[in-house]
Formats: structure tokens, sequence, C-alpha cells
């Protein structure tokens, strides 16, 4: 007995030790650091060496670009405080915010962003080929940078707001390792497979709404919503199937369209489908509501055209074509095929959500007599069969936006390599084309807008939907958001008393 | 003493149970495989569904219905067809000349050698995906197992006084084969035929587990799994019946198997 009692009291004794241990640990953790949890390490913390989405996240925070976008894909100033575009469109000049160091201590000159713009355009970059466009870099005092180029691109500016156009201290060793940037927060530890962990940077001009962040690496997306209901975590990013597990808990839910869009492609090189009315027939025959209740649960917003919701001058035709079977009967019966039609769609076997889609657009075809024939293929086999070999019939695929709809868009030049549709129609060529070398606004908004009313119309595909990405914050946390490129601001972020 | 033999019992209860599901597939489907139901997705067992439903709203019993069709017919008949080819072949080689015979069973040594599963992926890959080419697959590494039965067995039975009678009333190679030597290998014939159809329903599961067998939107046991395991910790339910059904096919043919054998040979069991 008196054993028994010795053991409690020291067990008693260890766990009160290991109770204060912590207790102790949570008053040295400022209040109002933020945690994140994601899923896999960066590939490295150097934006310019990689092209890994885990990265830009991360390096969006501790590396600032020239400019960058808000949540509506607006530009806005960044590292530059002003910037300027030439008469002739030739010319792209950055004026650099006052007194800005690297955080190293290196001054952030003219100069120094210059170098950085080489290392970009050099050989070890990855997105060196984005950036050919630019033919000289100016430096005519230390604060003003001068980007030249020989051809007209109006997708010129756009493309400094990129995460992997940030301005490095390309002076620095082992940027992957030990970043070195003029962002809002400097890198103090990174323990592989664990968590990265960022502190403010003093030097840092504008105001920061948290006194640090935490990225923790959770692999598991069903561990991360554990973590959440302990509060281990503050934010993390989940999909939709797993929704319900988070719902009415009291958590800050932030679901935002992404940049981004999903779709199934008709090949326009087949006989039937190269006939409008059988593209029409499809469409009307599935209800899309339901492809996007079934696979994403119900998390994306319904589109009609080739245009992700987020980016300005969207235009809603989500309604274009809205389901209706007999209709679809009727068009098929006119195209002459009343008797049923056979197409084959290749579905990309790693991509389950493609393939959930994919088997849920069948079912609904095969109720208006087109039978399907479900190819499930490697994505390697997809990419050089489907998409450059455009060797099929039917395929779901997905494609992320970029700043710049011409991006979106070139897809349906006829004669553009990405025009894995097979879809020709010279008034769309044209407009892409007047598009590249106009340089007003408002023209070219309704270049893109009279884009999208043709697509809405012949509909070289079924266009399901715009994903929602769904972040999950805990509830006193406020000001995350999401932006149309693939980054986190997590100087946004805030924890309310 | 005699044991009682339950390997047998319980075998042939289990497969009576696949059967009795694969006959009904037929006469009584309650619902088409691939209808969905979207609202309805995720039902726990009910009136209507009696085994719920799964992520698309369809139901879980037809579809295990149906895919018994798919277990049953892709096993049974590949190991038919394999058995048939590796018995011919283990007999030619036993009663070729040494050269032709060192050929053919190192021919078969060398399919052996690979893992069932990875040569029948191999050989859907080259051939194609589908139900067919999926039986052809499995059949192609059933030939070996049945060449080397066959094989032994002749050169066993070759010395034994039965055949020598035979031989000397006149009998022809042929003859001597089909008519006295295949009824003594009965036995461990149809305890190697009801493991191998096993073997067999587990490797089409496996193989459209990995999306090489049966497409969707058909329905079969791996590829039930397979759509079930995004959901297996959300909703592990639907992982659960084609489960079931799996083991109790793999293991009902495993069991009955062993049971004929010690039925037919008394208590000797080839371990």
């Amino acid at each position: 007995m008196k054993k028994i009692i010795t053991l409690l009291l020291v067990l008693s004794l260890a766990f009160s030790l290991f109770a204060g241990g912590s207790a102790e640990k949570n008053e040295t953790v400022k209040k109002d650091i933020i945690t994140m949890a994601i899923p896999v390490d960066p590939d490295g913390l150097d934006p310019q060496l990689t092209a890994s989405a885990s990265t830009f996240q991360i390096s969006s925070n501790i590396y600032e670009t020239l400019i960058t976008v808000d949540d509506k894909g607006e530009i806005i100033p960044a590292l530059a405080s002003s910037w300027s575009v030439s008469e002739d469109g030739l010319a792209i000049t950055f004026v650099l915010r006052d007194g800005a160091v690297f955080s190293n201590g290196n001054p952030c000159d003219s100069l120094a962003v210059k170098a950085s713009f080489d290392r970009l355009t050099s050989d070890i970059s990855v997105r060196r080929a984005d950036y050919s466009f630019i033919t000289s870099i100016e430096t005519p005092n230390a604060n003003t940078i001068v980007f030249k180029m020989d051809k007209l691109n109006v997708a010129a500016l756009s493309s400094f707001a990129y995460p992997w156009a940030a301005v490095v201290d390309a002076s620095a060793e082992n940027l992957r390792n030990k970043p070195v940037g003029t962002g809002p927060y400097v890198l103090t530890s990174w323990t592989a497979q664990q968590d990265l962990v960022l502190d403010l940077n003093k030097d840092y001009p504008y105001e920061v709404k948290n006194e640090g962040v935490r990225f923790v690496i959770m692999p598991d997306l069903t561990a991360e919503i554990t973590a959440l209901n302990a509060k281990e975590v503050d934010l993390i990013l989940i999909t939709g199937d797993l929704a319900s597990a988070v719902e009415n808990k009291g958590y800050n839910i932030i679901s935002v369209a992404g940049n981004g869009l999903q779709l199934m492609a008709m090949n326009s090189s087949n006989k039937a489908l190269s006939d409008i009315r059988v593209r029409q027939a499809i469409n009307y025959a599935v209800n899309k509501d339901e492809v996007i209740e079934a696979v994403w649960w119900g998390y994306g917003k319904k589109i009609g055209s080739h245009f992700p919701v987020v980016l300005k001058d969207y235009v809603d035709y989500s309604e274009n074509y809205s389901y209706n079977p007999e209709k679809a009967k009727e068009l098929l019966a006119e195209a002459g095929y009343a008797n049923g039609l056979t197409l084959r769609m290749d579905l990309p076997k790693n991509y389950q959500e493609y393939v959930n889609a994919g088997i849920v657009i069948a079912q609904s075809l095969k109720k208006v007599g087109i039978t399907v024939d479900i190819n499930i293929v490697e994505w390697a086999y997809w990419l050089s069969e489907v998409y450059v070999g455009r060797n099929y019939d039917l395929t779901v695929v997905g494609h992320t936006g970029r700043l710049d709809p011409y991006a979106l868009l070139v897809k349906y030049l006829s004669y553009g390599n990405e025009n894995y549709f097979n879809y020709a129609n010279s008034e769309v060529d044209a407009l892409l084309e007047k598009y590249q070398s106009e340089l007003k606004d408002s023209k070219r908004s309704e270049y893109v807008k009279r884009i999208q009313e043709i697509l809405a119309n012949e509909v070289p595909a079924l266009y399901i939907q715009d994903p929602i990405q769904i972040f999950v914050a805990q509830s006193d946390i406020f000001g995350f958001k999401a932006y149309p490129i693939n980054i986190y601001q997590m100087k946004e972020v805030y924890r309310t008393k | 003493m005699k044991k009682r033999n339950y390997s047998l019992y319980v075998g042939l209860f289990l497969i009576s149970i696949i059967v009795l599901l694969f006959v009904l597939s037929f006469i009584y489907l309650p619902y088409s495989v691939d209808e969905m139901d979207i609202k309805n997705r995720f039902a726990p067992p009910n009136g209507e569904h009696l085994l719920g439903t799964d992520h698309f709203g369809r139901d879980i019993f037809s579809r295990i219905l149906v895919s018994t069709r798919s277990a049953l017919l892709v096993s049974v008949s590949s190991v038919l067809i394999g058995a048939t080819f590796g018995l011919i072949l283990g007999a030619i080689a036993a009663l070729s000349p040494i050269a032709i015979e060192t050929i053919i069973m190192r021919f078969v040594d060398a399919l052996m050698a690979f893992p069932g599963i990875l040569s029948a992926m191999m050989l859907s890959a080259v051939l194609g995906k589908g139900v067919i080419n999926a039986s052809i697959a499995i059949s192609f590494f059933m030939v070996p197992v049945f060449a080397r039965l066959s094989y032994s067995m002749i050169l066993e039975n070759r010395k034994k006084g039965y055949v020598k009678a035979a031989r000397s009333y006149g009998a022809s190679t042929v003859r001597l084969v089909v008519f006295h030597m295949l009824p003594d290998m009965f036995t461990r014939l149809i305890t190697q035929l009801s493991a191998s159809i096993g073997t067999a329903i587990l490797t089409e599961s496996s193989l459209s587990f990995l999306g090489l067998g049966i497409q969707p939107p058909g329905a079969s046991l791996g590829l039930m799994l397979s759509e079930a395991k995004g959901y297996v910790l959300t909703k592990p339910y639907q992982a659960l019946c084609p489960g079931i059904v799996l083991s109790i096919a793999v293991l009902g043919f495993c069991m009955l198997g062993d049971g004929i054998n010690s039925y037919l040979q008394g208590d000797i069991s080839y371990e």
C-alpha cells in the first residue's frame, strides 16, 4: 500500500513538472504569433529556383516583388512605390521605396534589383523564358529602374507581380535555405518536415498585424483538423469533402473562389463534336450544380465560359445553357444523332476530382443517349496524347489562372500551340491578335468580354466551375485573404483579444 | 478417430453466399450500377438501399451484386484457361526428350519468378485495360503453377505399376495421360484449382483497384474499394461491404480447396 502511495506521489509530481514546463513554454510564446498548417515542406525558399507553389506561399512573406496584387487582382505598390509604362508600352519604369534594405543589411537599390532580375533571366532560373521579353535593364539612379523591351507585351507589367519575380539579394549565398529579402518577415528557423518560424523584419516600413508566423508541416488533412480542434494551429486549408468536419464549430471559414477553372474539353476535330448542336446538347444535358455538389461538395462557383470569376473582366454566363435534358435530346436528334452517339473520355488518374467529375458527367450524358467510354490514363499519357497530341474526344481537367487574361484565352487561338480544343473561330483569333497590341485598358476588357461571350455560346468545352478554396481559421483569427496568384500575405492576419 | 472437415463445410458455405449473390445479380438488381442520386450519398443501410449508398449516391448492394459477376467470371474462366494450357505444357515437358523438357520447364520457372500481380500488371499495360485483358493476364500467370503440377505428377506416376501395365497393353501416350494419369491427379488438381480461383479473385480485384481492370462507371470489388479509399477516414462504412465480400470469396475458395483435399485424401494435408 505504501509503495502504491509513493508511486502515485512520484507520478503526480512528475506530471505537475510536465504541466509546469508546458505552461511556462506557453508564456514565452508571444500572444499573437500566427500558426498555419501546410501540407509539405517548401522546395527551398529561393523563389527563382523552383516552380513549386509551396515555396511561393511562404517566400511571398520573406521577399517582396516590385508590385503585387490585392485580393481583387488590382496591381498595388510593394517594393516599388510607383511605376509608369511609356507611351509606346516598350519601357516600364519603377521607383523603389526610400531606404529599402535587405534583411542582411545590404541596401536594396536599383543595382540590387537589377542583379536580382539578371539572376531571374539567367540559366539557373526556372522561369527565365517568361521574362525573355526584357531586352535591357537600366538604372538611371539609385531609386529608379527601367525595364525595356523591343516588342509590345501587354502582360509585361503583371509579370512583375508573380512571386517568382521577387527581388532577392543576388549577392547572398544559399538563398534556398537562408533567404534574404526585403519583406515583412525573416526566417529564423526551419526544421525539415516539422516547422518554419518567421520573425518580424525590423526594417520593414509598413504595418504587420502580428508578431510572427509559424508554418507547421502536416501532410495529413485529418491531422490538420485534429490540430485545429486542439487549438495547436490557427489556420488550415481543407478540401470540400472535409468541410462538414469543421462547420458549425465557431471557426472562421474563409471560402473564396480561386483563380482557376475546371472544364470538360470537347475535341472539335471529332466529327460529332465539331457540330455546335452536339456541343450545346452536351451542355444542356449536364446539371453543373449536381456535378459541383457530387465532386466538390458544393464548393465551387458555376461558370459558363473560359474565365475565372475572380478576374475583373468576368461576365456571368453560367446560366447560358442551363440544365435541360429534353432540349439536349432535341438538339442531338437535329444533328442526326437521335439513335445515340459514342464518345471516349480520357481522365487523368492522379486527379481524383476530375475522374469523379467525368464519371458524373458520363452518367448525365447517358440519359440523353450519349454513351461515354471512360478511359482513365496516367498524367504523362494525358499530357502527351490528350493535351499535346489532341487525340481525344472528351476530357476533364483544370486550368490555373494568371493575372493577365491573354494567357488563359490564348488556348482558343486557332493556330496556337495550346489550342487542344482544336477550336477555330476567326473572330476570336482576330480579337486575341488585337489584344496583344492594344494599349487601352478599356478596349482590352471589351475584347476579353467578347471572347467570353463567343466561347459561352459556341461552347468548345463544358465549363464547369471556378474552384473554391476553403481556409479554416480559429474564431479569433481574422484578416486572412486569398489572392488571385498563389501567395499567402501573412502580415494581414491578426488575432483579436 | 475422424476429425470433422470444417474447411470443407465453411468453404462451401462461404462460396454459396458468393454464388447466391452472383445468381441474384441476374434475377434481381434493385438499381442500375451507375444510377446516381447525389442528394442521397453516403446513406446508411435502409429500406431503400439495403447496404446504403456510396459517394455518388449509387446503391452499394447493386454494385456488389454486379461485382460478383466479374469476380467469378474472370477468375473461373482465367483459371480454367490457364490450367488447360499449364497442364498441357507440363505434360509435354514430362514426356519429351530432355532438351525440350529443359527448355519448357526453365521457361515455366522464368514465368514463376515474376510475382503474379506484377506479370498481370505488365500484361494489362501491354494489352490495354479492361475485363478481357485482365482475364488473359491472370490466366497467363496461372500457367506455370499448373504446368509444374502436371509435370511432377506425370514424372511421379510414370514409374507406377498401373502405368506400366497400361503401356504393356499398348496404350498411346495421350491415352495414358488423359485416361490413366489425369484421374490420379484429380485430387491435387481440384485443390489447386480451388485455391487458384481464390488467388485469381484477389488479383482481379487488385488490378481493378489499380485501375487496370474494370473501368468506371462499372462495378468491381477492387474498384469499389479504390473509390472508397478517399473517404476511409470520414465515411469508413463505404469500404466495409466490398471488403467483406472480397474476403468471403477468397477465403471461401481457399478453404474449399483445402477441404476437398482433406475429404478426398483423408486427413493428409499438403502443407
